[in-house]
This record gives structure tokens, C-alpha cells and sequence, in this order.
């Protein structure tokens, strides 16, 4: 077991986690390993948006163990600032800081918590912001900016801390449509550049066609989970069967 | 005495009494603002001791009446502690600052705590996810926004600073006020030099206020 953790990304052990009276999750055991690509799928509700939550600290557990990269997160000793390092965070609403332009948001990682010059962080910020399609956009503050193109600058900020592990919240839930693309693409070239990943989300398209292993997620319990073409042909639980019916 | 010359003679002692007006002006507002910061972050710390300080604080100086605060530092204090002595001859400015630095301090706090409380949480677990520690997140992410949106109440705090530097008159410094008084007494050109004293106020209050429509607006082009 203790091989295990090492040799895997993520590892839970039983987690569980209240906010008040509200169970949210419920004993979850399950891993995630290096290079894998992990779609969490489930009504809203079901615990999802927690459990990649705790996974960085956001949330703390109630009961349990989270290993990330083979370090204990839950223990309370572990510097929870110097774990956060590695592990890129997307968020639903881009989060991006009001404050800072496109290139500032990028740079200001590597710069005040990696303590790189100004200038290789701001070199390193162009690199990235050039690989997710937004090096015309440096200087933009986040109200000029689409919600695509936000979201795109929010992954380039996360990568720019060169993460081990990246994870996103919903990442297209609050996009336009015809925005929802673009987001998707830069994150199907992460997948294929065996970037340990793990994604709440309710694009099954991306699901289907990126992801290694799908997980059904309801009222904190993890239902189902295997490959994708399992999980969406051959679901084997009434609850997935249930929710699978009612969004494709 | 006709109204001009009265109102001619007065204006070099009433320039006097309004340059310490804006000298006291600028030092409680300088302090106040460090304090007031201080007392915001302890208000909003995690760690509840700290919580507590902060609201002890607020509760006590923006309960009091400003007079009564500048009647208990000057009379009341060096009772019992001889501030009178250890900062002689300058505890009569030390008092007067510091009574003005507390009582707007704590209604800095409250305004600072305010826009802090009004940055959308996500900035700081967005700060908080690239490895920022929390003190990062609020010196480099919530800071500087909130800072630009408490320029109006800020602004409307340190006008109230300005008249209320007036009540130091009771431990005889002789800002604007005092001297307006000083100057009736031999005078008693009521009306001319009160009007001449409301005018200097009125200038002093209007730059103030034009210096934050400026830093607004500046704000507002530089975006964020």
C-alpha cells in the first residue's frame, strides 16, 4: 500500500467530509495515477467540486487521508503552501486577478511564490500564455478579455507554477457555447502531454474522446467508474443508468 | 473697523492656525490609515484573540465621543501614567495625534474591513492554489482592489478628519479654529472672522475632496 501511494498522483483513503450536518463526502477510497486523465461526472450536488477541492487544501477533510505526489496533505504538519505549488487549480469562474493583466496573472506566481527574476518570469509567462493561443492578449486586464479567453490565461497561470497535477472545476460550466471549444482544446493538448489531470465537468464529448477513466459521482459516494466507453455503453448501476439518461 | 481690514489683519494668524489644521490633518491621516490597517487585518485574522483585539479596539474608540478621547489622553491619562513628563514639552501635539489617530482609526478599520469583504472570495483561493500563503494573497490580490474601492468612503472619512482637528482647540493648539477664537476675543468681528475661518476650511475640504475624484478617476484609467 505505502508503494502505492508513492508510485500514484492522488491517493484517498476514506474521506469524508461534513460542512455542518451535511455529509458531502462519504469514505471515498480512490487514486489517481501519473499521466492518467480522470473525468468526474455527477448531478450537482454529488460531492465533486468538494473532493478536487480538498485535494488542494481548499477544503479541509473531516476524516481521512489525501496523498498527493506521495506526501500526506491531510497530516498537519505538511506545508500546505509548498503543496499547492504543484497543483494547478481551474476554476469555474476563471477566478483571473482583477487587478493584474493577462501577463501579470501568469507571472505573478513565479514570481512572488517561485521567487524567479522578473524577468524569467515574464518569459516564462509568454511562453505559456503563447501555448494556450492568448500571446496577442499580454496585456489585457480580465474584463477585456472573453470568458474563453479568460479561462484560457486562468490554465496558463496555473501551468506557469509547472504543476505535477492539474485540477478543474467545471472549467466550461460558465462559458458561452461557442466558447466552450477553445477551452476544451487547450485541454485535450495538456492530456496528450501525459499531464495528470483530473476534471469535473459535465462535457461527455470531452469525457468520451480524452479521458482515461470516468467516475460517477452521487450524494458523495463514488456510484461507478472504469473507461469511458464502459461507464457511457455499458453503465452497470440504476443511478448511472438514471443519470446518464437524462444528459445525453 | 470696517469688514476687509479686520478680516486683512486677522488672515496671516488664521493662515498660521490653518496651517497646523492641515499639518494635524496630515499626520492622523497618515497614522490613522496604518492603524486602521493594522486593525482591519487583526479583525479579519484567523486566529480569534486576534479577531478580539481588533473589536475591543473598534468598540472602545468609535464609542467614544471624539472630545471625550482628547479630554481623557490630555486630563485623565497622565493621572496615573506621567506621559506629561516623559514627553515634554510635546505632549500637548502627542496627545492631540493620538487621540485623533485612535478615534478615526477605528472607522479607517471598519471601512478597510469593508472592501476587503467585498473581493470575491475566489481571488483569494484563486492566490491561495498557485502557492501564495495568505498574507501574499491579501498584500498582492485583495489589497490593491480593495483599496480602490474604499476611495470614496476613505475620502469621506479623512473630510471628517479635517473639521474634526477643529476640537483640538480645547487643549489650546492653536489650529485654524483656536486662532479664529483668539482673534474674535480681541476683535469681536464674529462674523468676519468666522466667515474668514469657514472659507479657509471650505479650500482646505475641497482640495482634499478634488484630490480623491483625481485618484478615482486615475484608478479608473488605469483600470484596476
Amino acid at each position: 500500500m505505502q508503494k502505492d501511494k508513492e508510485k500514484s498522483m492522488v491517493v484517498a483513503e476514506h474521506v469524508s467530509k461534513s460542512f455542518g450536518n451535511n455529509l458531502v463526502l462519504k469514505d471515498i477510497t480512490l487514486s489517481v495515477e501519473k499521466g492518467e486523465v480522470v473525468v468526474i461526472i455527477g448531478a450537482s450536488g454529488s460531492g465533486k467540486t468538494t473532493f478536487i477541492r480538498c485535494i488542494n487544501g481548499l477544503e479541509k477533510v473531516t476524516s481521512g487521508k489525501i496523498f498527493v505526489d506521495g506526501t500526506e496533505i491531510t497530516h498537519s504538519t505538511t506545508n500546505m503552501y509548498n503543496m499547492r505549488k504543484k497543483v494547478g487549480m481551474v476554476f469555474q469562474h476563471f477566478n483571473l486577478f482583477n487587478n493584474y493583466t493577462a501577463l501579470e496573472n501568469v507571472s505573478i506566481g513565479p514570481l512572488k511564490v517561485l521567487k524567479l527574476s522578473k524577468k524569467e518570469s515574464e518569459q516564462r509567462a509568454r511562453k505559456i500564455l503563447k501555448r494556450v493561443g492568448m500571446a496577442d492578449k499580454t496585456s489585457s486586464y480580465p474584463d477585456e478579455l472573453s470568458g474563453g479567453q479568460q479561462q484560457r490565461v486562468a490554465i496558463a497561470r496555473a501551468l506557469a507554477m509547472e504543476p505535477v497535477l492539474m485540477l478543474f472545476d467545471e472549467p466550461t460550466s460558465a462559458l458561452d457555447p461557442e466558447m466552450v471549444g477553445e477551452v476544451l482544446a487547450v485541454m485535450k493538448e495538456l492530456a496528450q502531454e501525459k499531464m495528470t489531470m483530473i476534471v469535473v465537468t459535465h462535457e461527455m464529448g470531452f469525457a468520451r474522446e480524452v479521458s482515461d477513466r470516468v467516475i460517477f459521482a452521487d450524494a458523495g459516494i463514488v456510484v461507478e467508474q472504469g473507461a469511458p466507453k464502459e461507464v457511457f455503453d455499458h453503465p452497470k448501476e440504476e443511478r448511472t443508468k438514471s443519470f446518464l439518461s437524462k444528459i445525453l | 473697523m470696517d469688514f476687509y481690514t479686520v478680516t486683512k489683519d486677522a488672515l496671516p494668524v488664521l493662515l498660521q492656525g490653518a496651517e497646523l489644521t492641515i499639518f494635524y490633518s496630515i499626520a492622523t491621516i497618515i497614522l490613522a490609515s496604518i492603524v486602521g490597517l493594522i486593525f482591519a487585518l487583526l479583525k479579519l485574522a484567523r486566529v480569534a484573540i486576534l479577531r478580539r483585539i481588533g473589536e475591543i479596539y473598534v468598540h472602545i474608540f468609535r464609542g467614544l465621543p471624539l472630545l471625550v478621547e482628547i479630554f481623557y489622553i490630555y486630563f485623565a491619562l497622565p493621572v496615573f501614567l506621567p506621559l506629561h513628563k516623559w514627553f515634554d514639552p510635546y505632549f500637548t501635539p502627542i496627545a492631540g495625534v493620538l487621540a485623533l489617530t485612535l478615534n478615526e482609526g477605528a472607522y479607517v478599520t471598519e471601512i478597510l474591513r469593508a472592501g476587503i469583504l467585498s473581493i470575491n472570495r475566489g481571488q483569494t483561493e484563486a492566490a491561495l492554489s498557485i502557492g501564495m500563503t495568505h498574507w501574499q494573497a491579501m498584500r498582492y490580490i485583495v489589497l490593491p482592489q480593495a483599496f480602490k474601492r474604499v476611495i470614496p468612503p476613505l475620502a469621506n472619512q479623512f473630510i471628517q478628519t479635517v473639521k474634526d482637528t477643529s476640537l483640538l482647540s480645547v487643549i489650546s493648539i492653536s489650529e485654524l479654529t483656536r486662532e479664529g477664537e483668539i482673534v474674535i476675543s480681541t476683535t469681536f468681528a464674529a462674523l468676519q472672522i468666522w466667515t474668514a475661518v469657514a472659507i479657509i476650511y471650505l479650500i482646505v475640504i475641497w482640495s482634499l475632496s478634488g484630490l480623491s475624484g483625481y485618484l478615482e478617476r486615475r484608478l479608473q484609467i488605469a483600470k484596476r
